[in-house]
């Protein structure tokens, strides 16, 4: 995958395992943002949304998928967002984010997956 | 250390150690066979990059600053219960400078390998190579 200089924004709550993912994913050639919350993240994304999203479904009480989709609407479908989690997404969640729209990923992630999952090339963890 | 050309055979193998003379040595010998390789210098860092990252292997000092390697492990199996690459003691290639005999039975009961220093880079690759091998299968 080539990324260098497209946008990602990574919303994790654990600080420094946020902090490892960025600096990984810089290696891949993304400018990537990492924020701790929902607040943040908007915040962030107030001016100019990223290319890229990879959110935490667990931020801001279970509100990833939630800001998932807030993103999706508001880029009109042109970002790849990507969820990831340490656990199994509740219906609701699903129900919000479906995997077509936003391919999810269980911790710890593989990151051949993760970059085929910002590619579009692949379905994430979930059922079609 | 682990770059967008992903040269690598499997997943990354994190690389803990607080030496960063060897730390870059282990690297670079891994990389120059084919690995990829995440760098992490505490067991503070290497528990972060396992509790988002999946790796294939994790080689390891014994004595780290702090936590030591033994208690990393312990720690590291109880990550991520539910995740599609959970870490277990199979995956842990410990790097001692002593050849302490009670060290070795608790790391063999354990069911993690144990490597001497100096470090023997042609064994530390066959052994990476096949457990990186059967980590795929």
């Amino acid at each position: 995958m080539t990324a260098t200089g497209k946008s990602l924004l990574l919303v994790e709550d654990d600080r420094d395992s946020g902090a490892e993912l960025v600096e990984l994913l810089e290696l891949f050639g993304f400018a990537a943002v990492h924020v701790l919350g929902i607040d943040e993240a908007v915040a962030a994304c107030g001016l100019e949304l990223p290319d890229f999203a990879v959110i935490d479904a667990s931020v801001g009480g279970n509100a990833g998928c939630r800001l998932g989709r807030d993103l999706l609407d508001r880029s009109a479908g042109a970002m790849r967002v990507v969820i990831v989690s340490g656990r199994e997404l509740g219906a609701d969640e699903r129900a919000l984010l479906p995997s077509a729209a936003a391919p999810f990923l269980l911790k710890p992630i593989d990151l051949d997956a993760l970059l085929a999952a910002l590619n579009g090339s692949g379905g994430g963890d979930l059922p079609a | 250390m682990l770059d967008r050309a992903r040269p690598a055979a499997g997943l990354p193998i994190l690389c803990v150690e607080d030496e960063p003379d060897l730390l870059d040595d282990l690297a670079l010998e891994l990389e120059d066979s084919g690995f990829a390789v995440i760098p992490a210098a505490n067991a503070v860092e290497a528990l972060a990059v396992l509790r988002s990252v999946a790796v294939g292997l994790v080689l390891c000092d014994v004595q780290l600053p702090g936590m030591n390697g033994i208690a990393l492990l312990r720690q590291a199996v109880d990550l991520a219960p539910v995740g599609a690459y959970p870490v277990h003691a199979g995956r842990f290639v410990f790097l001692s400078a002593f050849s302490d005999a009670d060290l070795a039975h608790e790391i063999a009961g354990l069911g993690a390998q144990l490597l001497l220093k100096p470090v023997d880079y042609d064994e530390l690759i066959a052994l990476v190579g096949a457990m990186q091998g059967g980590a795929q299968s």
